[in-house]
């Protein structure tokens, strides 16, 4: 008896898993779709950051604690600018996207290319920042947002944030 | 008349079991006293008698068979001991050591079996990443708290595969005289692409431990 009872509830188990496992793929490939087919904007916050305790710049509430975690020599934060950049055009054929560029308050240029977005919904940038003459290539999910640092400024350095937006019905402020 | 001790004494000379001073004193009664003599008589008579009856009984008896049966005996209570201890064993053994056992049929743990594969696939499904993370080494880091898992200075492509949900830096290239470290904790953490001059790069290591060797 007790043995019927274990070998049914391991089949309803497998049931259940069988029938989780065809509907999760079709929500992400509804998902991939959508980022595919939907225009894509980069966020770039242009942040500078010193070591002496500064004013809290409420345009940072957002990522303060990250901040405060990922550069944690440095105390102050203040937002210095920023940009939207219409960095994906579905319209456009892949790898045709028009490079997107910001002036950086130390006189730099960052540059950002996309390149295409990948079957699991990660989209590729080129990243490059002209007179230190780097170039850097990243796959970034939406909604993700990620640092470029270390530029020298003003006693501090330049933190820029980069954020992803999603499409706009699924756009999150930032 | 001869005394108690007297018998005694003439008994253990019929057995042999005087000394050879006494053994020639009884020997010397015997001769010369008649109630000594035919006491002497009647104990070899007796004695010869009961030597007799021992030989004839021992004679009588089948050897060959008496070990058989002996041996069969000591099987059979053998065996009769291994069964009470087995059966004291089973007593004395916990009630859930008996459960188990009877669990532990092949029926029931087929049922187990199948419970435990449905349940550990679901778990696998929901954890595992798709993509998993390879090629992560390293840590150095001019500031970032979380730990760092690759440092990138012009590294040969892709220098990370990526995952579905963090930021994968996949090359760099660095054609300047600036330093290029990456900071992207191997867990959601926060990617951060530190572009640094040679000095800071250096400085980068300053919370480092000192070099111990």
């Amino acid at each position: 008896m007790k043995s019927t009872l274990l070998v049914a509830l391991a089949c309803a188990l497998a049931l259940c898993n069988v029938a989780l496992a065809q509907q999760t793929p079709a929500t992400t490939q509804t998902g991939q779709a959508a980022a595919a087919n939907s225009p894509i904007r980069l966020k770039v916050s242009v942040i500078h950051a010193f070591k002496s305790e500064g004013l809290a710049d409420p345009k940072l509430d957002k990522i303060r604690d990250e901040l405060t975690e990922a550069f944690a020599n440095y105390k102050g934060f203040k937002s210095l600018q920023t940009e939207e950049l219409a960095i994906y055009d579905p319209a456009q054929p892949a790898g045709a996207q028009a490079a997107q560029s910001i002036r950086l308050p130390n006189g730099e240029t960052a540059e950002f290319r996309h390149s295409g977005v990948s079957a699991k919904g990660q989209h590729s940038i080129r990243f490059s920042l002209a007179q230190a003459k780097v170039v850097v290539d990243l796959k970034a999910p939406l909604r993700k947002v990620f640092y470029q640092a270390g530029m020298k400024y003003a006693g501090g350095i330049l933190i820029l944030a980069m954020y992803l937006t999603p499409p706009v019905s699924e756009a999150a402020p930032k | 008349m001869m005394t108690d001790e007297d018998f005694e004494k003439l008994s253990l000379y019929v057995d042999g079991m005087l000394p050879a001073e006494e053994a020639t004193q009884v020997a010397a009664r015997i001769a010369a006293d008649a109630a000594w003599a035919d006491a002497y008589r009647a104990m070899r008579r007796s004695g010869e008698m009961m030597r007799a009856h021992a030989d004839a009984t021992v004679a009588a008896v089948d050897a060959e068979a008496l070990i058989a049966r002996v041996n069969a005996e000591l099987d059979r209570r053998a065996a009769g001991a291994a069964r009470a201890a087995a059966v004291q064993a089973e007593r004395e053994r916990p009630g859930l050591m008996r459960w188990l056992s009877t669990l532990l049929s092949p029926p029931v743990m087929l049922g187990v079996a199948g419970v435990a594969a449905a349940a550990a696939f679901f778990v696998l499904r929901q954890s595992a990443p798709e993509t998993p993370p390879e090629g992560k080494s390293a840590l150095v880091g001019l500031t970032p708290p979380a730990p760092v898992t690759q440092v990138a200075q012009t590294p040969s492509r892709p220098a990370m595969g990526p995952a579905e949900t963090i930021v994968a830096v996949e090359a760099v290239e660095s054609e300047g005289v600036k330093t290029v470290l990456v900071s992207q904790p191997a867990d959601d953490g926060t990617t951060v692409i530190w572009l640094l001059d040679e000095a800071d790069a250096g400085a980068g290591s300053a919370g480092a431990q000192d070099d111990p060797i």
